[in-house]
């Protein structure tokens, strides 16, 4: 069903002029962002991007090196060539801060220059599926925290970048909706009483290294309890409901869902860093073909354009928008795809990419690219299973072992020489290694499994929908949320899983991603906060 | 194969119509859904789809009954995706058909476009395969077969009516009618004893490459026979 556009609504008239804060500009979503409404909105007086100093490096000098090489850029680079670095000098600003802190770790001379912001975009967490709790609450939960203090600060209204993940343990349509004492699993609790909580039961481990899993687990026990998978969707789901309980600043939440490579914008194909699906996809392009999930089940993936776009209308209706809107910036709810598929185009993809590489071995192209996955039930443990591998890789291990330590030493000589005990040695290597990698992927598949095995999202996404009805029609082809176009088919043969083989899986694999060249004349962004706070810690945002 | 769709009254339009196989492909019939079946997703699906294409095969060389040949051959893609389809059809075509035209296919598709004839293409193969040849060649029509596909899935049904051989008769003269064709005017290549009657429809038939049945009817009839 079309929703209906509640009110008339143009991105372009309703930024013109403003200035906007945002966080997290380092991160891929962000970069896409600020790069659209710089194309798109070029009557946007100025963007300021508060971003946190690193042990060695600036944070201006972060900002001048993340914008200045990222691909991102290219639509802007050929529209506006050599005069686009004072381009970006005049409109983009640096502000040095930390979310972890309060007020964000501004000091007061940069508070003065965001007295005239208009919005605050809040983009910056960690997305790591089981991060450390203490960082992950300070940046994900205490971050947007000290973000909406800010916003209330200034007076300015705040958006939220969330995830629809924040959902929990549960099945079924998702509203836009958000109850903040109530959880996934039908707890009512307090969530500022929840943060004390587990701070407190953090509290006596220790912050070492060794401890890392302690604090896990004790994290992890709370978020199961209140129906939170891991600690991401935990952390990110506190953050939201503490801002949806205020009533000194008002916060509209975005929820994206899985953001994945862009359609268009600033290139077909492009993405950044390890998301949540190059793993997945490297899974499948393996000898690996029995995929634990649901064949039915939805798979919501988002183009990073088109959150891009739904970002620049949430953003454009943020000002006059009621307190604890909920947007989600995802497909399933009108243009829904379902796992089985996405794992046999991943396969089909895979097919291709082999037949036109030169990378790819013999074994490759004549076995691999004729193993298509396949979903399967998690709970029934096929033969070519991974923990059956990994038992397999074991035993082989064993017995090689046993053969390369039988007494006398000579019994291997004697029966094939020396070479024999070469290769028995060189086997119990490759199968440690491969009970090293077969051990990643059983932890990366069970960090996965609740979303793309246990539980059925669907995502509605009336709300962004409704927005982008009312845009006037000069509007739409840029900022339009026309996920209902997405051909998956497509997208996902012809510009997703290349793009990941480009930008991301080379990670994986241990390879590099060019940046593009810097920027001539070189980016030289202004620090809006001439006295400098002293350098924190370096902590995990983005 | 397309449906007749609105009438056009005059008859000006002269078309050489080529069977595909065995003129501007070398490979059979058989061949397509045996390799599509081979790349299945999964293993049981090969076996299926392959053991019906071997089934297909004795029914498709007697030139008995085609038809049923090919809605054997072809059934045993049921439950593949049309993603799948799609995908790997344009890979079978890459890998088999593109730029692999034979000689005398080649030489009579120039010739019937230096006579200003529009060029139909028909073939037994499904559209998923053969529309990528009618794209590469910048042919005027294609008539093939469909396979039918419900909720993304190939139920291993040929829409009707099924290409397979022996096509002519009411199916051309209503095709004819409905494009405005003068068959009278107009070329038919044909490679099998199969195309007869394809070729008997028309004004100007010419066999390429023929097989001996279809030969030893050229000669009999006098058709004009071309050979690489």
């Amino acid at each position: 069903m079309r929703p209906v556009a509640i009110h008339p609504l143009s991105v372009r008239q309703s930024l013109s002029g403003k200035h906007l804060l945002v966080t997290g500009v380092t991160g891929f979503l962000a970069k896409v962002w600020i790069t659209h409404l710089l194309k798109e909105c070029p009557e946007i007086r100025q963007i300021t991007l508060l971003v946190r100093d690193r042990r060695n490096e600036r944070a201006v000098n972060r900002v001048n090196h993340a914008l200045g090489t990222s691909p991102a850029l290219r639509p802007l680079r050929a529209e506006h060539g050599a005069e686009l670095t004072a381009l970006l000098e005049s409109k983009l600003s640096v502000i040095t801060g930390d979310i972890a802190k309060p007020m964000a770790g501004v000091n007061d001379a940069a508070l003065e220059s965001l007295a005239d912001v208009d919005l605050v975009a809040h983009f910056a967490g960690t997305v790591d599926f089981q991060p450390d709790p203490v960082t992950a609450l300070d940046i994900n939960t205490r971050g947007a925290v000290h973000m909406a203090d800010l916003a209330a600060h200034i007076g300015a209204p705040m958006v939220h970048v969330s995830t629809a993940y924040v959902a929990g343990m549960t099945s079924g349509i998702i509203e836009e909706s958000i109850e903040p004492t109530r959880s996934p699993s039908g707890v009512e609790f307090d969530p500022a009483e929840e943060l004390r909580a587990v701070d407190a039961a953090l509290a006596p481990i220790s912050k070492n290294r060794s401890d890392r899993q302690a604090r896990i687990d004790t994290a992890q026990e709370r978020a199961t309890h209140l129906g939170f998978a891991n600690l991401y969707t935990y952390t990110k789901s506190l953050a939201e409901r503490l801002l949806a309980m205020r009533n000194d600043v008002s916060v509209t939440i975005v929820r994206p869902t899985i953001v994945e490579s862009a359609r268009q914008f600033p290139f077909e194909g492009w993405n950044e860093g390890l998301n949540t699906s190059a793993p997945l996809a490297w899974l499948i392009s393996t000898a690996f073909r029995d995929f634990p999930s649901k064949a039915h089940h939805h798979f919501d993936i988002a183009p990073v354009d088109l959150v891009a776009r739904g970002m620049s209308l949430v953003a454009a209706s943020a000002f006059t928008a009621p307190h604890g809107r909920v947007f989600h910036l995802g497909t399933s709810g009108s243009n829904p795809v379902l796992f089985g598929r996405i794992i046999e185009l991943t396969g089909l993809a895979n097919r291709t990419r082999l037949r036109n590489t030169t990378d790819a071995t013999a074994f490759e192209r004549l076995v691999v690219s004729q193993l298509d996955p396949v979903a399967v039930d998690a709970n029934k443990r096929p033969l070519w299973h991974v923990s059956r591998l990994r038992k397999g890789a074991e035993s082989l291990q064993k017995v090689l072992r046993k053969l390369d330590e039988r007494e006398p030493k000579g019994v291997l000589n004697e029966l094939a020489g020396e070479s024999a005990q070469r290769w028995t040695r060189k086997g119990v290597k490759q199968t440690q290694e491969t009970m090293r990698n077969l051990k990643r992927i059983e932890h990366m598949l069970e960090l996965f499994q609740p979303f793309v095995h246990d539980h059925d999202y669907i995502f509605a996404n009336h709300s962004i929908r409704a927005l982008s009805e009312g845009l006037p029609a000069e509007e739409r082809e840029a900022f339009a949320f026309d996920a209902e176009t997405i051909n998956w088919r497509t997208y996902w043969h012809d510009i997703q899983y290349p793009g990941l083989w480009k930008w991301c899986i080379p990670i994986i694999t241990g390879g590099t991603v060019a940046d593009d060249r810097p920027l001539h004349p070189a980016l030289d962004l202004a620090a809006a906060d001439a006295p400098r706070l002293p350098i924190a810690e370096p902590r995990g945002a983005k | 194969m397309n449906a007749p769709s609105g009438r056009v009254t005059s008859k000006s339009v002269t078309v050489s119509f080529f069977r595909v196989e065995g003129i501007l492909t070398s490979r059979p019939s058989l061949a397509a859904p045996a390799w599509l079946a081979a790349n299945a997703q999964t293993f049981r699906q090969r076996a299926f789809g392959l053991g019906t294409v071997l089934a297909a095969a004795p029914l498709a060389l007697s030139k008995q009954d085609p038809g049923t040949a090919h809605r054997l051959a072809w059934a045993g893609l049921r439950d593949v995706s049309e993603d799948r389809l799609i995908l790997l059809g344009e890979t079978y075509f890459e890998g088999w058909l593109q730029d692999n035209v034979p000689e005398a296919g080649t030489r009579v598709l120039a010739q019937a476009r230096k006579r200003g004839d529009k060029v139909v293409l028909v073939s037994d193969n499904v559209d998923v395969v053969v529309s990528h040849l009618a794209n590469q060649l910048g042919v005027d029509d294609l008539v093939c077969n469909h396979l039918e596909i419900r909720n993304g899935r190939a139920t291993g049904r040929l829409t009707d009516p099924v290409v397979a051989g022996h096509i002519g008769g009411s199916w051309l003269k209503s095709y004819a009618e409905q494009h405005g064709i003068n068959l009278e005017k107009s070329t038919a290549y044909g490679h099998s004893e199969l195309d007869a009657s394809l070729l008997s429809s028309v004004g100007m038939p010419c066999a390429v490459n023929p097989q001996a049945g279809l030969r030893r009817m050229a000669r009999d009839l006098d058709w004009p026979i071309l050979v690489d």
